[in-house]
């Protein structure tokens, strides 16, 4: 047992967009026609390197297709790096605001079990926590209801009590609280806090550089996919602030 | 052992998908479960009457002849044919939490498999009915089922990979299930083939499944030590496979879903 949550070593991560989508055996043939096949590379991440000490909190800023995401995904290993290797200690909660994980045609209440489940929980477990879990995201009227007639400010205030209601090492957030409301994302913030005083290790993306502050101890900036600055968060979001207005 | 520990809390996982699934598939339709066992029960009829009244094939107790292979040749067809779309289908958990994903192709094949186990009554009930022989060589059931089962998995694995990538298999496998069907000697016996093709037959995994059950429930006799080795064979000989390719493609299906 080490101190560290999560170490990242010369991280790479290459997409070759040509062969991204190409799953019919037509588009196959008219890519290998045209030559375009082993062309095209995009490299989304360019040798990143960082660690975070277990209880400490992360925060990634940077414009759209910075790869935040991307690296987020690599460290939930939901995706492996083509190059580098990303190392994590304990149990990983990934929140991610565009791939919530339900299945949408069932109901809130069968989504708790089945995400409990994905993540390795019991239904015992999940049962103490479900009265917990739906008293947080504000539910009580819609338990049985199917997760596709939600609202999208309904699911993902949904998939944050899951997340952050479990037990949980490394809770990974990706623009989680764009959606909500200001009275959920102020219960939401309060919760991260505890969360953080109860020793969970945060990793967290948000366009809003406050919010990063707020959240967050260190952070980094990503532009195109390489490490334009690590720092704490407050300096590293002043530089990226004025960037953007560069 | 750590690893193992990994592992073993993913179980949940697939008891809750398993189960998610078989409810989905049946909570729909009025008679429900019922369908397993009817679906089988009433397919096997009109194949008899085809078979055994318009074509004058003389097979005694056809019915049971005809059911067990159906049973065994369905299970194959029916898991592998989900699993090829196993991994696309569950796209929405691999984009957003990291699961072994070998998972995804499992539950499909414990799934087929609970299919059959419910079939099986369909079975047993014509066995009593048309009086066919219940033996102690029953006891063997269990053994054919687990070896059936490891082929089919090692059979899913490849096309869960390659059904990833080219969408297009999905109806090449569709067409080649049915060539296969007929090649099975599932509505005849195997002794009209010309024994100048019968080497084809002799290739053919399935038809020593289904061979192993035709002596167990339609004979009732001890499966051939012979046939019992070759079905091993091809059980272990396709998990092994199946496993080697999934294992050194499944970093890459993120890519694809």
């Amino acid at each position: 047992m080490s101190d560290t949550a999560i170490r990242a070593e010369n991280v790479s991560m290459m997409f070759n967009l040509s062969r991204y989508r190409e799953e019919r055996l037509k588009e196959y043939v008219i890519n290998l026609l045209k030559k375009k096949l082993f062309f095209d590379e995009f490299w989304a991440l360019q040798d990143i390197s960082f660690e975070v000490k277990k209880g400490d909190s992360l925060g990634l800023v940077g414009t759209n297709g910075s790869g935040k995401t991307t690296l987020l995904k690599l460290i939930a290993g939901i995706m492996k790096p083509t190059k580098g290797s990303v190392v994590t200690e304990g149990s990983i909660a990934p929140l991610f605001a565009m791939s919530s994980g339900f299945d949408s045609s069932l109901s809130a209440r069968e989504n708790i079990y089945l995400v409990g489940a994905m993540r390795g929980f019991s239904k015992e477990y999940m049962r103490k926590r479900f009265d917990e879990i739906i008293d947080f995201a504000e539910l009580e009227n819609f338990v049985d209801v199917p997760v596709k007639n939600f609202s999208s400010g309904m699911s993902s205030r949904l998939a944050f009590a899951i997340a952050t209601l479990v037990r949980t090492d490394i809770l990974i957030a990706d623009e989680v609280l764009a959606v909500g409301d200001a009275k959920f994302r102020k219960k939401s913030e309060d919760r991260m806090a505890k969360m953080r005083a109860d020793g969970t290790t945060v990793l967290f993306v948000s366009h809003s550089a406050g919010q990063v502050q707020k959240v967050c101890k260190n952070a980094i900036w990503l532009d195109h996919g390489k490490m334009m600055m690590s720092g704490s968060s407050a300096d590293v979001c002043k530089a990226y602030a004025e960037h953007c207005k560069a | 052992m750590l690893k193992l520990e990994n592992e073993m809390k993913y179980f949940e996982f697939l008891k809750e998908v398993v189960k998610r699934d078989i409810k989905k598939k049946y909570y729909k339709s009025a008679l429900g479960v019922l369908w397993t066992i009817l679906n089988p029960l009433l397919s096997m009829l009109v194949m008899t009457f085809v078979f055994s009244t318009l074509f004058q094939r003389n097979i005694p107790n056809y019915p049971i002849y005809l059911l067990c292979g159906q049973i065994i040749f369905g299970f194959i067809n029916s898991a592998s044919r989900q699993s090829l779309s196993s991994i696309v289908s569950n796209a929405g958990y691999i984009r957003s939490i990291y699961i072994p994903k070998y998972f995804f192709v499992l539950s499909r094949v414990i799934e087929g498999f609970v299919d059959m186990l419910f079939s099986l009554i369909a079975l047993v009930l014509f066995m009593i009915f048309t009086g066919a022989p219940f033996t102690v060589n029953l006891l063997m059931l269990p053994l054919l089922f687990i070896l059936v089962f490891i082929f089919t998995l090692g059979l899913s694995f490849i096309l869960a990979t390659y059904g990833t990538f080219l969408r297009d298999l999905q109806h090449l496998y569709g067409i080649f299930t049915t060539l296969w069907m007929w090649l099975s000697a599932i509505f005849y016996p195997v002794t009209i083939v010309p024994s100048g093709y019968r080497f084809v037959f002799d290739l053919n995994p399935a038809i020593h499944y289904i061979g192993i059950m035709r002596s167990i429930c339609y004979e009732g006799t001890l499966p051939s030590e012979k046939s019992l080795i070759i079905a091993t064979c091809y059980a272990v000989l396709m998990l092994i496979l199946g496993i080697s390719v999934f294992k050194s493609k499944e970093d890459r299906f993120f890519l694809y879903v």
